[in-house]
């Protein structure tokens, strides 16, 4: 899923002071899960918006709405009557559901309500951590099912670096290393010699030092 | 009370049983500004709730959980408690005293105690003033 | 012999070798650097260049290198892969041969988080050992990362670091051994302080018969005080150090503390001497490189070239 988080607050009204009609949208799928932009949090914002303003004594339409999908347009279609009535939209959704958002309501502001963090794991309620970044060519196969390009701080491929003590990386003490994780994975499913083979650079052009990047499928296209 | 008119909402669990004798026309005369909103359980309170009653014109929220050991939903009254002092990070963030949002946990039936936390509760929200209006210190 | 370098001619000549360490200053004064370099002039068989260490903005690495090469040093250039893409290390590495450098350190690099610039992208587009193939595979192939044929192939002495007390611990020597398949030639490991631990990678490093395959050069740093001791022991990554000698710096008075870490890296060089294996020392003396000759002498190494 997509991990997010909700920007702070100050920041967000700022952004939104020059509007006097708001549509706080959110999206009930990965940022609902992790509890940053679904329809609780989006009432919460709402409210917290109405309250704010109600404090300081200026007229706003705060009005909310959710998404099941921010990035997809037939999901989108469900907030098209109550768009023209606000002169901007707030989005709970990551960096694509804003994008998409602002594809299709072309002559509106839109503006996010959240930082987008990566792609993660719900590890339990409350704790999200990343594990991909979508580098274009899967070699988890190799690693025992740990990605070193994300869980290693430094993108290493042959092996721990010489910070990692106890297990944990030398960045945060909080963050596990992820070669000391890909060694005991391999050691538990009995491929550790994979290891002592040399791995070449990797090809990042099919990361995003390519440039953006799409999937077209023929046999899914309408 | 005057100044408060229908600007107090209190969520209770209806596990407290308030007014077990059906009292409850009559205790409101007697506190015309208050709406009692009665709820299977304290846990089924969201933080959201509470912004958007103060949000709606409240000028104070009050929370009546039962007492961690009589909830009937092993946990309820523990997880209201996470939910309000949220709530309360939120107002703190956005500058309006915490106060306003009260939580407090009652023993089933008793009516007293009440009526004690309330009038508490409204001479903190009289001495914050209404929210919008220059907070008194 | 595979290059020119200096070094690579003292291992074969079977002198234990000496390195030190030259930190290059923060900013443009070259007069820094050349007053550090002409006090290691005559003890070192090579001098390393650190290439922005602990991921501070310093002097050039290369650059400074090339001013050290100036004043009659064999110059190490240390190169990282924290902040350089393989377009920018492939062209530093050609710039470096030709101004005459004739050794590389391969390293990753500490992570960014750690310096002055902490809002820096991490670019680390390599990783160490793929540095090292990639240095190899220019001098032995006169290709470059993709298998272009070059002009002129730069014919580099290649150095990797080895942290013998980073964890997991039995996957140090095998990482070694991996760093010798890539392209090292010789090795400078991380500071030692704990004694037992390095003997027993050296002995790994033997049965896997790795001493024979390459230089392994033993890192030394004398501690200033037991404060600098404290501090590298819990706040610097990879750093084993006994309670024992943080013990011992404690119970010598504050202006006598210099000189008993001094002594503690001398009796270190001693007993790493004694080593099958070990090939040489590499003095790491941060912001003290005035004091190598002094320990050198008293470790009982002469001056050089031998």
């Amino acid at each position: 899923m997509i991990v997010a988080e909700l920007k702070e607050f100050d920041e967000i009204r700022e952004m939104i002071d020059r509007y006097s009609s708001v549509l706080v949208v959110g999206c009930d799928s990965c940022v609902a899960e992790c509890a940053a932009g679904g329809t609780r949090e989006t009432q919460l914002l709402a409210s917290a918006l109405k309250l704010s303003y109600l404090k300081d004594g200026r007229r706003k339409v705060i009005t909310e709405a959710c998404i099941d999908r921010q990035c997809v347009d037939d999901f989108i279609d469900v907030i098209a009557e109550q768009v023209p009535d606000h002169e901007a939209i707030l989005s709970l959704g990551c960096g694509a559901g804003v994008q998409a958002l602002a594809r299709v309501y072309q002559d509106k502001p839109v503006i996010p309500a959240l930082n987008t963090l990566f792609i993660g794991e719900t590890v339990l309620r409350g704790v999200w951590t990343e594990n991909c970044l979508g580098c274009g060519q899967c070699k988890l196969g190799y690693f025992g099912a740990v990605c070193p390009v994300t869980r290693c701080s430094k993108k290493l491929m042959n092996g721990p670096c010489g910070g990692s003590i106890g297990g944990r990386c030398e960045i945060d003490p909080e963050t596990p290393c992820g070669w000391d994780l890909i060694i005991r994975r391999l050691t538990a499913i009995g491929e550790i010699d994979r290891l002592a083979e040399y791995v070449p650079p990797v090809n990042w052009s099919t990361s995003h030092s390519g440039g953006p990047r799409r999937v077209i499928r023929e046999d899914q296209k309408p | 009370m005057k100044s408060f008119e229908n600007k107090i909402v209190v969520f209770h669990c209806w596990n407290l049983r308030l007014f077990p004798d059906g009292a409850q026309k009559e205790f409101s005369k007697s506190w015309p500004g208050l709406s009692l909103v009665s709820i299977p359980c304290s846990g089924k309170i969201e933080a959201h709730f509470l912004l958007n009653t103060l949000a709606s014109g409240a000028q104070g929220v009050l929370v009546l959980a039962c007492a961690e050991q009589a909830c009937q939903y092993m946990e309820g009254s523990m997880r209201s408690r996470k939910r309000v002092d949220f709530a309360r990070l939120w107002l703190d963030k956005l500058g309006i005293a915490t106060e306003r949002i009260e939580f407090v946990r009652l023993w089933p039936v008793c009516k007293q105690s009440l009526e004690a936390v309330l009038k508490e509760f409204v001479t903190k929200l009289e001495s914050l003033g209404a929210i919008g209006a220059p907070e008194k210190v | 012999m595979k290059t020119e370098s200096l070094l690579e001619k003292t291992f074969e000549k079977g002198t234990f070798a000496v390195t030190a360490e030259c930190g290059p200053p923060k900013g443009s004064d070259a007069d820094i650097l050349i007053r550090k370099g002409k006090s290691l002039l005559g003890w070192v068989d090579a001098v390393n260049v650190t290439d922005n260490q602990t991921a501070i903005v310093r002097m050039s690495s290369l650059a400074a290198c090339s001013i050290l090469k100036s004043l009659g040093h064999e110059p190490i250039l240390q190169m990282v892969t924290r902040d350089r893409n393989r377009i920018a290390l492939q062209s530093d590495l050609f710039g470096a041969y030709a101004l005459g450098i004739r050794n590389v350190l391969c390293l990753t690099g500490d992570h960014q988080s750690f310096g002055n610039q902490k809002e820096a992208v991490g670019v680390f587009d390599l990783d160490s050992v793929q540095l090292l193939r990639t240095v190899k595979d220019m001098r032995d192939s006169s290709v470059i990362i993709g298998g272009e044929s070059i002009q002129g192939n730069p014919k580099f002495f290649i150095g990797a670091a080895e942290n013998p007390f980073a964890d997991p611990v039995d996957w140090r020597v095998v990482r070694l051994g991996k760093k010798s398949l890539a392209g090292a030639d010789f090795i400078q490991t991380q500071c030692i302080y704990n004694m037992e631990r390095f003997r027993k990678f050296m002995s790994q490093a033997r049965d896997t018969g790795l001493t024979d395959k390459l230089y392994i050069m033993a890192g030394v740093t004398p501690m200033k005080s037991v404060g600098m001791g404290r501090y590298m022991a819990t706040k610097v990554a990879g750093m084993d150090i006994p309670d024992e000698l943080i013990n011992r710096m404690a119970k010598v008075p504050k202006d006598k503390q210099a000189d008993e870490g001094i002594k503690i890296a001398v009796e270190t060089i001693e007993q790493v001497r004694e080593i099958e294996g070990v090939a040489g020392v590499h003095i790491m003396a941060i912001e003290w490189e005035d004091k190598v000759p002094e320990i050198l002498k008293a470790a009982g190494i002469g001056a050089r070239p031998v």
